[in-house]
């Protein structure tokens, strides 16, 4: 307080739970956004079949799609497959700006949901099984 | 007997078949409002005979409001549905009489199946599901048959609108919550903006009212600011009259009086956890690095600017003008400091009708009480220690300044430093460390690259931030084009074919499945929710009455009550409805206490009927694997149908662990564990950073504004202005002579929404009580317009449109203010108890663009009207 009838016992407790000089804790926009293929390999190919289900499914011709990319793919790598295998229409459903994907938007990974989708995807064998949904809803009430 | 049976537990049991020694209490939870109190139902020889608290829960603490042990008034009322009906008369209209038939479920969900395979083949989009917020149990397999069958188009009657847009956006922004309730266990001093937490309905109510009862008996001072002094102001301390629609310029006064003359403002707080000290250029924007492009801050030690996780937050400047790279600047915090002076004393007097010198000594209380700098150690941990909190719930955000009334509110949370610390304002559980045997349900706010919160939990996938880009609107509700809204005007406004038009909307719903909700009544005027009810092709209803809407349908289905039905989180996410502060997280579910009467079906077990029937069974499991986070080995497998039970097994099962499953919880009928100060008082605790100063909303108005214009709609940029502000609503421009009092309609303790008017008891409670079905107006003010207590007068707004009722005279609401309780004023036959009780405040109410927030779409709930005498009866 500027005015504080005491010592401030308080700041220290904020202080030491913020960000400080040099600790770059939060993450860059670029980092979020920009797919991160430093590491994986990218030798061989992988065979990414990718479910579609709900209103996206309305956008497959062959449900589901299938994709080969390469070793060390991201999650971010199958969606852009995707997104160029069903079209633009479906693309604007998938991101609400390019790279900003839809708050709906659910991806799972072998069966788990995720959503760290600049990270190599680490496949047991030569195949990854992926499903995509919008949840949609409204929230109030 | 029974509280021995309860406390040993030993007949607490999961059985549902009645046998001829049947007698027993089952766990289970109430659901005549969204609050969802856990309950004991007992049940003797197969009928239940008594609802209690469950003293077991965190959930109600073991209290019921008066409405919870008449649930079995509802659900033994001998006009509930228990047939599938279909209409004759294809006419459809209030007062017109649908010619109803019974028909078999086969025959019901025949057609109804035929009519959405047309429909989803044709354009998902063009089916429509409203649900409500008082069947809770379809809040999951609704969102869950929504994406599955690939419609966004979904609201939840009255809720969606009367609710809390504002509220939950800013609760959502500001504290990662749904809303925001005082620490009961150690505020001192409490000040309810148009809020009744802890002394009527809402989230946590059974819970809150416990807390708030001990912490008034504790000596917590309550301030309730309000029109109408009714269950929360005839409780508290200080009932402090307010012009209606005005909390946001008695905030921002009391704001610019702690800023501006005490100086009474938690500087650590602002420069840690708000952007206070961000720099914000002459364009309204933050001055961003341009390498990194994170916002900066001007470093004190450094005499230079710098990202703002790149200096010590005690380093940051919050005051002061920089010049950064030629470009002056100015912390956010500065900007605020000035624009605070634009409210003195005499304007928010003016505005509000509040004395100047109230407004001072409330500002001044708050600030003393608030401890600005001090600690307190519980259970071992050292947290702030702020003891007020500044509330706000429906009232005072359900107007067209809706977002910033509610801001404006928790501002002064924010200066203080009282947000999410012991003593002041919190969020409900916005972080959870887990259920501590299997890791599940963790949850944390975390930064944006800004540094700024996002939510950890939420009710559905719009999280409040970031606000995404508007867009040219896909929805119905025109929901793109105004990014920080949550429901929507359009569902049902008269403007709608208007405005879809001029959006080049590619689609018009032409299917609406109704879950329980009775929008004709809980949304606004009847003449354009019945002429938008009107313009569907087809409408299924799934209800428990034959309700004013659900006459509007062609096929009704007799749904289950909730003493009938099984839900495996009645009360989850815990941001909603589990109370907050220190004590247990609590994980009740719903079970049925009796067998189904009649022809009854769950609606989630008919809604998984249907997506079979439709062929999207594995596009719903998939939505359940999504809603439910379900992971292996419990998720749903695409290519197999379940009952809704087995889902809420397998839900429970990935919570809690495989000997947890739906029989465990019907048995225990729910699990606990302690929560930690590091989970309660987690702002101390989590690197996040929350806006005082709404950067966003420039671009936003830019953005929307563009789009808008191409399509012929003006979007007033006064509401997207960064620095919080009080706008007024259209009632106080009104100046047509006669028209002198601001309606306005308040939460009756004794009913929720528009479905307890049809439970006898409650009826009859309500009808001795002086106000449940009355027109509260100012005595004063009565008497110079020559009405007494008992005259029967018309409520006219500017439209014509009119309601009626008995006056009752009280020297509790303010002059100005006329005061209609609850939603009431039934007129469906097949509701003989409710009809003709009680007036239909909604009636005032128009809904269109023109009435409704230009930035989060809530509908204005305060209507001017004028009043005159129909007769007297002395
Ligand atoms: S507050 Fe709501 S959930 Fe709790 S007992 Fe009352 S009606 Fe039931």
């Amino acid at each position: 307080m500027q005015r504080a009838t005491g010592p401030d016992e308080s700041a220290k407790l904020w202080y030491d739970s913020s960000s400080r000089r040099n600790a770059q804790r939060t993450p860059t926009r670029e980092s979020v956004e920009a797919h991160d293929r430093s590491t994986g390999t990218t030798n061989g190919t992988v065979t990414v079949r990718i479910g579609l289900f709900g209103f996206l499914s309305t956008f497959a011709a062959d449900n589901p799609v299938v994709a080969k990319l390469p070793e060390g793919f991201t999650l971010r790598d199958a969606i852009e497959a995707l997104c160029a295998e069903c079209g633009p229409d479906c693309r604007s459903y998938i991101e609400d700006a390019p790279g900003l994907l839809a708050q709906g938007f659910r991806i799972f990974l072998n069966g788990s949901l995720t959503d760290e989708l600049d990270v190599p995807v680490e496949v047991d064998g030569t195949s990854a099984e992926l499903e995509v949904i919008l949840v949609m809803a409204n929230e109030a009430g | 007997m029974h509280e021995d049976k309860r406390r040993t537990g030993s007949e607490v049991t999961g059985r549902v078949e009645p046998r001829a020694d049947d007698n027993a209490w089952l766990p289970s939870t109430c659901a005549l409002c969204y609050a969802s109190c856990s309950i004991l139902a007992h049940r003797v020889n197969g009928v239940v005979v008594k609802i209690e608290g469950n003293p077991e829960s965190e959930v109600g603490k073991g209290h019921l409001c008066g409405k919870g042990p008449c649930g079995i008034m509802t659900h033994y009322d001998p006009n509930r549905l228990s047939k599938p009906l279909r209409r004759t008369n294809p006419e459809k209209g209030i007062g017109v009489d649908p010619g109803w038939k019974e028909i078999s479920w086969d025959e019901a969900l025949d057609e109804i199946a035929e009519r959405l395979k047309q429909i989803h083949a044709d354009d998902p989009r063009k089916l429509f599901v409203m649900r409500t917020t008082t069947v809770t149990a379809l809040h999951i397999p609704a969102f869950a048959f929504n994406a599955a069958f690939g419609t966004p188009n979904a609201s939840a009657a009255g809720g969606g609108l009367h609710c809390g847009n504002g509220a939950h956006l800013v609760g959502g922004i500001m504290h990662a919550s749904w809303s925001i309730v005082p620490d009961f266990q150690h505020c001192n001093y409490a000040v309810y903006f148009g809020a009744s937490k802890g002394n009527a309905a809402g989230h946590a109510a059974c819970s809150n009212m416990t807390m708030c009862a001990d912490a008034r008996a504790r000596g917590m001072k309550m301030v309730v600011v309000d029109p109408f002094s009714n269950q929360a102001g005839a409780s508290a301390d200080e009932w402090v009259p307010i012009r209606v629609g005005t909390d946001a310029a008695l905030a921002l006064t009391m704001a610019n009086v702690l800023v501006n003359e005490l100086g009474a403002y938690d500087a650590a707080y602002l420069k840690a956890k708000t952007n206070a000290p961000y720099l914000i250029g002459p364009d309204q924007r933050y001055v961003r690095d341009p390498e990194s492009g994170k916002p900066l801050v001007w470093d004190t030690s450094a005499n230079a600017a710098a990202p703002f996780d790149a200096v010590s937050a005690a380093d940051m400047a919050i005051l002061g003008q920089f010049a950064v790279d030629g470009t002056t600047c100015r912390p956010a915090f500065d900007l605020i400091k000035e624009h605070l002076k634009s409210f003195p004393l005499e304007r928010g007097e003016e505005i509000t009708t509040i004395p100047a010198e109230t407004i001072h000594r409330l500002a001044t209380e708050f600030a003393t009480e608030a401890r600005i700098g001090s600690t307190i150690v519980i259970d071992g941990v050292t947290v702030p220690y702020r003891p007020v909190a500044a509330i706000a719930f429906r009232g005072s955000q359900g107007h067209k300044n809706s977002a910033y009334n509610m801001l404006a509110i928790d501002l002064l949370n924010h200066l203080v430093g009282c947000a999410d610390v012991a003593g002041g304002c919190l969020g409900f559980n916005p972080a959870c460390h887990g259920h501590p045997e299997t890791g599940r349900l963790e949850y944390a706010p975390h930064p944006d690259p800004d540094g700024l919160m996002i939510v950890g939990s939420w009710m559905g996938p719009h999280a409040p931030y970031p606000v995404r880009d508007p867009a040219k609107p896909r929805r119905v509700g025109l929901q793109e084009l105004f990014p920080m809204s949550m429901g929507s005007v359009f569902q049902a406004s008269s403007d709608q074919e208007e405005m879809w038009s001029k959006f080049d909307l590619p689609y018009r719903p032409e299917m609406m499945i109704n879950l329980g909700a009775n929008q004709i009544m809980s949304v606004g005027n009847k003449d354009d929710v019945a002429a938008s009810l009107k313009r569907f092709k087809f409408i299924v209803s799934f209800d428990i009455f034959m309700t004013e809407t659900s006459e509007f349908a062609d096929i009704v289905l007799p749904d289950r009550g909730y003493l009938e039905a099984v839900d495996s989180r009645s009360n989850f996410p815990f941001i909603f409805s589990l109370p907050a502060g220190m004590g247990e997280w609590c994980w009740p579910i719903r079970q049925p206490a009796v067998e189904p009467e009649g022809d009854r079906r769950l609606a989630a077990d008919v809604l998984i009927e249907l997506a079979d029937r439709v062929g999207v069974l594995g596009d719903l499991n998939a939505a359940y694997n999504a809603w439910l986070d379900l992971r292996p080995p419990y998720r749903l497998d695409t290519t197999r149908r379940y009952a809704y039970d087995e889902i809420c097994d397998v839900d429970l099962k990935d919570k809690f662990g495989p000997d947890k499953g739906l029989d465990w919880f019907k048995e225990h009928g729910l699990i606990k564990w302690p929560k930690k100060p590091e989970e309660v008082y987690w702002r101390a605790f989590i690197d996040v950073r929350v806006p005082i100063y709404w950067e966003w909303m420039s671009d936003t108005w830019e953005k929307s504004s563009a789009i808008a214009k191409d399509h012929g709609l003006e979007i007033p940029k006064e509401f997207y202005s960064p620095l919080v502000n009080w706008l007024p609503c259209a009632s106080h421009e009104c100046e047509r002579p006669g028209f002198d009092f601001y309606a306005f309609y308040y939460r009756d303790t004794l009913h929720s929404n528009s479905l307890t008017m049809e439970n006898a008891w409650l009826d009859e409670a309500a009808q001795l009580d002086p106000f449940s079905y009355a027109i509260a107006i100012n005595a004063e003010a009565g008497r110079t317009r020559g009405l007494k207590t008992g005259d029967t007068i018309r409520v006219e707004n500017e439209s014509g449109r009119s309601v009626e009722g008995k006056v009752r005279l009280t020297e509790a609401i303010h002059p100005e203010a006329l005061g209609i309780g609850a939603c009431a004023g039934h007129w469906a036959a097949a509701l003989p108890t409710a009809q003709g009780k009680g007036v239909f405040f909604n009636n005032l109410l128009e809904l269109d663009w023109e009435h409704s927030s230009p930035s989060n779409l809530t509908l204005d709930l305060c209507v001017k009207v004028t009043v005159s005498k129909v007769d007297s009866t002395g």
